[in-house]
């Protein structure tokens, strides 16, 4: 929106400009001419102010200089001559110069602003020494045009009206007494009393004392006065801010009271006490009327030591107190803390420790089959299965503060692109780790881009197939098991398969005659240095960016799976475990080792034998109710020795929705893995993701099953061998 | 201006006087000689604002004002019409509702501001 | 009733922003070139508020100020005066001619809007 008062100035400033030239022009005919004199200082502080306002701030300096100057001028301090008029045409000039270089159509010297701006500064001390009286003009000089200047700044206006309930803020006594005739400059108190409760919990009373009789008041005059008792979190300057403009014109007291802040008790004080402190009452008047034992404010009254008014405005105070003191107590009841993510690390981790020792006392109280320890053991597991979620629970957020954050990027990315897009979303209360949420951004920022740059169409081409102009990116969260699905989902034009297969033939990623499923031919587009793009846009297609993403879903431990009809749009889905800290897994054995592999990605287990291996002729393929899947013998990959037993284990696991077989000695069962990282040392060693602590204190190596499987199809591809090995 | 207006009935024993439109700053004098007028001929007022359709802090002070003398007088006023939206939001904002009234023993126009 | 609000300014691209934040914010808008300009607009339809440049050509922000105070039906509108200068004499002179507050320029939206919501109520 600026921008457009921007060019607005600037069309308004050449006018100025023009006009500048022509009254200068004239100004060197007639000097004498204050008129003249009078638009060419106009022109110049039209120039400052409108500048100021809309960005332009170097022009807003140099003009304030040439300005001043014409003050002066103006004042008769002074006199035009030649030396003036040249050196305000040369400011004009570069003025313009200025104005253009903001175009793009031209350049300005910094150099000559400053050397017109001395020019001047001589010229006006020059004429300054030789009238010693004038002190308008150096007062002008030193004054600055900058925003710091401001009396009423925008920050502060601003942040002052942020009253947070939440925190308790001081408590103020204020009393507004304005002069009889406010009404006179236009001040409506009331919006000033509005403006005060605008700051926190504020009660008001009017106080009507010092109005007269009939015949004596005159009706436009102002005779109320008010007592205020504020509770704010935005401290006195914003309070004296409400009042600025009416300083001069009112008596204002603004002093700082103690509410009942819990030392007694969180008991609020009595009325007398207030009368007393505010000095409406003495000590000693209270302690007389004390041993009477009516309501003390109608005994007051009665007694003429308090007028009705006072006490009504003590009273509001120590209503306001009540309230207040209650308003805390219900906050603290349905409060929620806010604890440093630190601590909930640490949590987590301990929490982790303690499932790690709960599986070694389960596994000790089974080997000892003694019937209390294992009731006892029994115990101590659900116990700690219960602690485990709700540690894990407590670092859960909604994935909604990330969606919102997207509807930015659409909007900005569309108008970018010269394209309408739409952004729906679903499921934005769907919770996961916080960790999580945090690193899944930038992928999900990828994958959105991805889809407005490739997937919709120009306007004109989705006009033209019959689409709607607007085009719409769906994104939904759903949880599912123990991971939540993300699908981005656009109604472009999806992905062009025989595109894709030419650039991944072109670029070396596969033989020209390979053949591939649909599913397959998706998948290349995570491959690194992938990019189908026309033309290098500042969005995407720059070559990185799919496999970027790719890999950032694995370190989530996540999966990522792309559907695609041609005309119709793509939907990519994205699986992602919950938590970071624990997964539930799977435990195999491979010799003496023992591993484990995420459960949330394992379809089942078969059996491998002999017969099936011979059977295969020597390729790693099995065949699984008639269909093959092709299978990674983790004993060789791993170059473990020893017997090999008569029958293996294949752990069919299913990696971006195709199926890859994981060949093991032994499948052992279930297991609540607490996942430790490996340390720097052996933090790249390829497949192999983390370890942990089983229940007999040995370690277990988590396997890397998407890096696992990419390296065997890479090893595949570079043999150029046969493409059948991750047909699904 | 026909802004605001002042109307007189005779009701059984005192006077009706129904405030139509503005009672606000612009109007002040009028409402002022208006109202000692109607001071000075009755001993009973009954005041009618429901016909108001927008008050200020002078159109407050005026019947503050009113609300004393006839107090002062041993007169009577009875105010009716003051508890429709436009008067309640404003004495509320300027902070009128009170807990005693402000002239002793008796209640204010206002209305308390209760607990 | 949306209120209205007269900006009197020499300054195009000034007049505009302050209409379209007011405008944005609910307000209707008279926009007016110069003190004459607007002294004339004011008396022929009726304005809650004005907010004036002081420097204009023809008639300066003081003594549009000073007219409009003049005015029966302006004597109490709220005024405002948008000023380069945050000198306390230029907004004492501006107090002493009947306005009710000031802008210090260069300002934001937001600034203009905390203004208006303050003296308008």
């Amino acid at each position: 929106m600026i921008d457009k008062f921007r060019e607005s100035f600037k069309e308004e400033a050449s006018e100025l400009l023009a006009e500048l030239e022509t009254a200068l022009l004239d100004l060197e005919a007639s000097p004498e001419d204050t008129e003249l004199i009078g638009r060419v200082f106009r022109a110049m502080h039209t120039l400052k102010g409108s500048g100021a306002m809309f960005g332009f701030d170097d022009i807003a300096t140099f003009t304030h200089e040439v300005e001043t100057v014409f003050d002066l001028v103006r004042n008769g301090v002074i006199p035009v001559s030649r030396e003036l008029i040249n050196l305000t045409l040369a400011a004009r000039d570069q003025v313009k110069g200025m104005l253009q270089a903001d175009e793009g159509t031209g350049t300005w010297d910094s150099a000559v602003t400053t050397e017109i701006t001395v020019s001047l500064k001589k010229l006006a001390a020059g004429s300054i020494q030789a009238d010693v009286n004038c002190q308008t003009g150096t007062e002008v000089t030193n004054s600055q045009v900058s925003s710091s200047e401001s009396t009423l700044s925008g920050d502060e206006l601003t942040t002052a009206k942020q009253f947070d309930p939440s925190s308790e803020g001081v408590t103020y006594r204020i009393r507004f007494a304005p002069v009889e005739n406010i009404f006179m400059n236009g001040t409506n108190p009331v919006s000033l009393l509005n403006e005060l409760r605008g700051l926190g919990h504020c009660c008001v009373v009017a106080q009507t004392r010092n109005i007269p009789s009939l015949t004596k008041i005159n009706p436009e005059s102002c005779y109320l006065f008010w007592d205020v008792v504020l509770t704010t979190t935005c401290g006195i300057n914003a309070i004296q801010d409400v009042f600025i403009f009416v300083e001069d014109d009112c008596e204002l007291k603004i002093e700082q009271m103690q509410v009942g802040t819990g030392d007694i008790s969180g008991d609020y004080r009595k009325l007398g006490e207030i009368l007393v402190e505010r000095g409406d009452l003495s000590t000693e008047d209270l302690g007389k009327t004390l041993s009477g034992m009516k309501r003390i404010g109608e005994v007051l009254v009665e007694s003429g030591l308090v007028t009705p008014d006072r006490i009504n405005s003590a009273l509001t105070e120590q209503n306001h107190a009540k309230l207040l003191i209650k308003e805390r107590q219900s906050q603290e009841v349905a409060a929620s803390i806010r604890v440093p993510a630190e601590k909930l690390d640490i949590l987590v981790n301990l929490v982790g420790e303690l499932v790690t020792v709960q599986a070694r006392l389960s596994q000790t109280a089974a080997l000892k089959n003694e019937s209390i320890l294992t009731s006892i053991a029994e115990e101590v597991e659900r116990l700690t299965g219960e602690l485990r979620d709700n540690a894990l629970n407590i670092r859960m957020l909604p994935i909604g503060s990330t969606f919102s954050k997207f509807q930015r990027l659409v909007r900005d990315l569309s108008n970018e692109l010269g394209k309408e897009v739409e952004m729906t979303t679903e499921g934005a209360e769907t919770e996961l780790d916080k960790t999580v949420i945090e690193r899944l951004s930038d992928p999900l920022v990828h994958l959105i881009r991805n889809s407005i740059d490739h997937g919709v169409e120009l306007p004109e081409i989705r006009t033209a197939a019959g689409k709607d102009r607007k085009g719409t990116v769906h994104l939904t969260a759903v949880h599912s098991g123990d991971s939540v699905l993300i699908t981005i989902k656009d109604d472009g034009a999806g992905l062009d398969k025989d595109a894709i297969r030419r650039k991944a033939v072109e670029k070396g990623l596969i033989q020209e005659n390979a053949e591939m499923s649909e599913k397959e031919i998706y998948s290349l587009i995570f491959a690194p240095g992938f990019s189908t793009a026309q033309k290098v846009t500042s969005v995407s297609g720059r070559g990185v960016g799919m496999d970027v993403v790719k890999r950032a879903i694995d370190a989530l431990r996540g999966t990522i799976e792309l559907s695609s009809k041609r005309g119709n749009g793509t939907t990519i889905t994205v699986r992602i475990p919950l938590t970071l800290a624990i997964i539930e897994s799977l435990l195999v054995k491979i010799g003496d080792d023992r591993f484990v592999l995420p459960l949330s990605i394992v379809d089942e287990c078969v059996e491998l034998s002999r017969t099936d291996i011979a059977n295969a002729h020597g390729r790693n393929l099995a065949s699984v109710r008639g269909r093959l899947i092709p299978y990674i013998p983790l004993r060789e990959r791993f170059r473990v020795t020893g017997e090999v037993p008569d029958i293996q284990q294949i752990v069919i696991t299913r990696i971006d929705g195709i199926q890859v077989g994981f060949v093991v000695d032994h499948v052992i069962g279930e297991h609540q893995t607490v996942i430790k990282s490996l340390g720097k040392m052996y933090k790249n060693i390829e497949g192999i993701s983390g370890a942990t602590i089983l229940g007999d204190g040995d370690v277990a190596l988590i396997l890397d099953i998407q890096q696992l499987a990419r390296r065997e199809e890479l090893a595949e591809r570079l043999a150029g061998g046969h493409r059948e090995l991750l047909a699904a | 201006m026909a802004d605001f207006k002042v109307m007189q009935a005779n009701g059984n024993e005192s006077r009706v006087v129904t405030i139509c439109g503005k009672l606000t700053i612009p109007h002040a004098q009028d409402i002022k000689v208006a109202l000692i007028e109607v001071l000075a001929m009755t001993k009973h007022i009954e005041l009618d604002l429901k016909e108001v359709t927008d008050v200020d802090l002078t159109g407050i002070q005026l019947l503050c004002a009113l609300h004393r003398d006839t107090v002062n007088l041993k007169k009577k006023l009875s105010v009716s019409g003051n508890s429709n939206e436009l008067f309640s939001d404003f004495s509320a904002a300027s902070g009128f509702p009170r807990h005693i009234g402000c002239v002793a023993g008796e209640q204010c126009i206002w209305g308390g501001g209760g607990n | 009733m949306a209120k209205v609000i007269m900006t009197a300014d020499d300054s195009a691209s000034i007049r505009q922003m302050v209409c379209f934040t007011l405008k944005e914010s609910g307000y209707e808008v008279v926009e007016a070139v110069d003190g004459k300009d607007a002294l004339q607009k004011i008396g022929s339809r009726s304005v809650d508020m004005l907010i004036t440049d002081l420097n204009m050509p023809n008639l300066d922000g003081l003594g549009l100020i000073r007219g409009v105070r003049a005015m029966p039906a302006c004597k109490f509108i709220p005024i405002i005066m948008l000023t380069t200068e945050s000198h306390d004499t230029k907004k004492q002179e501006g107090k002493d001619a009947g306005a009710t507050g000031w802008i210090v320029k260069p300002f934001k939206p937001e600034q203009l809007l905390a203004v208006v919501k303050k003296v308008l109520g």
